[in-house]
């Protein structure tokens, strides 16, 4: 396996993991937080035509496109024979990648919820609820940029 | 020979820290303009401002400057590096001096787009022409900047490159 495959393949993952956790944690400082002052009821129109809207094929992309490339370059350090010392960081990239994703698994139907909630009661207990899983999210994502980024010095 | 060791090993740190700050500006610049700004087009500029009030101008108002100021120092660090430790080629020293140079113009595109968040603080929720005004304004210097930070991330990255192939 040609290492500068690996290589593009690891700036590429450590590109789309950077975009990823700046929108995420975008989201968990300054959107999320906003929802207590300016009422659930208005937090939620905005999030059905932002992340229920746009944001889906965005997200979709972005999540689904940073997860896959890091779990690929994981993959082909692993085929390539790669020592153990210089395949670590991708590996805990990848690990921390399968953490991320499968709170996302989690925090999205959550959020899709939204839109079956009937009361603002039941908003909130939607909010709170993602608000959870995004914050597990947005941590493994951090940890999974800062990784990919330390991998481009181990091959 | 010890002393370009150190300065190598403070290189690789400073251009990761700035990668990591400025990646996380991008991806946040860049969700604000695909998703967020056209969706408070839809929802209205009276929801944004009541939004915004409590967001961009409650926690963003102190993380997002830190964010600028910290990833153009960081930025600017890394080139000054780069140069003092008697690089000469010039494919190794342009991808500092690109993402310095994106940082640098960034910051004084920031000033132009900060007066009309803040000016959101004092305009009354009813007047309506002077909210999209403001919204219209703070988005045309918001992708500005947000392309600047983009290029600047992607030069950081590339930056990494070549100190990884040293």
């Amino acid at each position: 396996m040609s290492t500068n495959i690996i290589f593009d393949s690891s700036i590429i993952a450590a590109a789309m993991n950077g975009l990823l956790t700046g929108a995420s944690l975008d989201q968990s400082i300054k959107q999320l937080p906003a929802r207590h002052t300016i009422g659930v009821i208005a937090f939620s129109e905005y999030s059905m035509a932002a992340d229920l809207a746009r944001g889906v094929f965005w997200y979709a992309i972005l999540g689904i496109g940073a997860a896959v490339i890091t779990l690929i370059t994981a993959v082909l350090v692993f085929i390539s024979s790669t020592p153990i010392s210089h395949g670590l960081p991708i590996y805990i990239a990848s690990f921390f990648t399968v953490l991320h994703s499968f709170a996302t698994t989690r925090a999205a139907p959550i959020n899709f919820s939204q839109r079956e909630a009937a009361t603002e009661k039941a908003l909130v207990r939607v909010f709170n609820r993602f608000e959870f899983w995004q914050s597990f999210r947005v941590f493994f994502q951090c940890l999974a940029f800062i990784a990919t980024l330390w991998s481009l010095f181990s091959y | 020979m010890k002393r370009q060791k150190v300065l190598a090993l403070i290189l690789i740190g400073v251009t990761i820290a700035a990668a990591i700050i400025n990646g996380l500006l991008t991806g946040g610049n860049i969700d604000r303009s695909f998703v967020a700004m056209p969706a408070w087009r839809q929802v209205g500029y009276g929801a944004w401002a009541a939004f915004s009030r409590h967001a961009d101008l409650g926690t963003g108002q102190l993380l997002y400057p830190l964010m600028a100021i910290g990833g153009t120092l960081l930025t600017l660090i890394a080139a000054i590096l780069v140069k003092i430790s008697g690089s000469q080629r010039l494919s190794r020293i342009l991808p500092f001096f690109f993402a310095a140079i994106c940082m640098l113009v960034s910051l004084p595109i920031s000033f132009k787009a900060a007066p009309y968040m803040l000016s959101i603080r004092h305009i009354n929720s009813q007047n309506a022409a002077a909210l999209q005004q403001a919204f219209l304004g703070f988005e045309y210097w918001g992708r500005l900047q947000g392309f600047l930070h983009l290029v600047a991330f992607a030069c950081n990255l590339w930056s990494l490159v070549v100190i990884s192939a040293i």
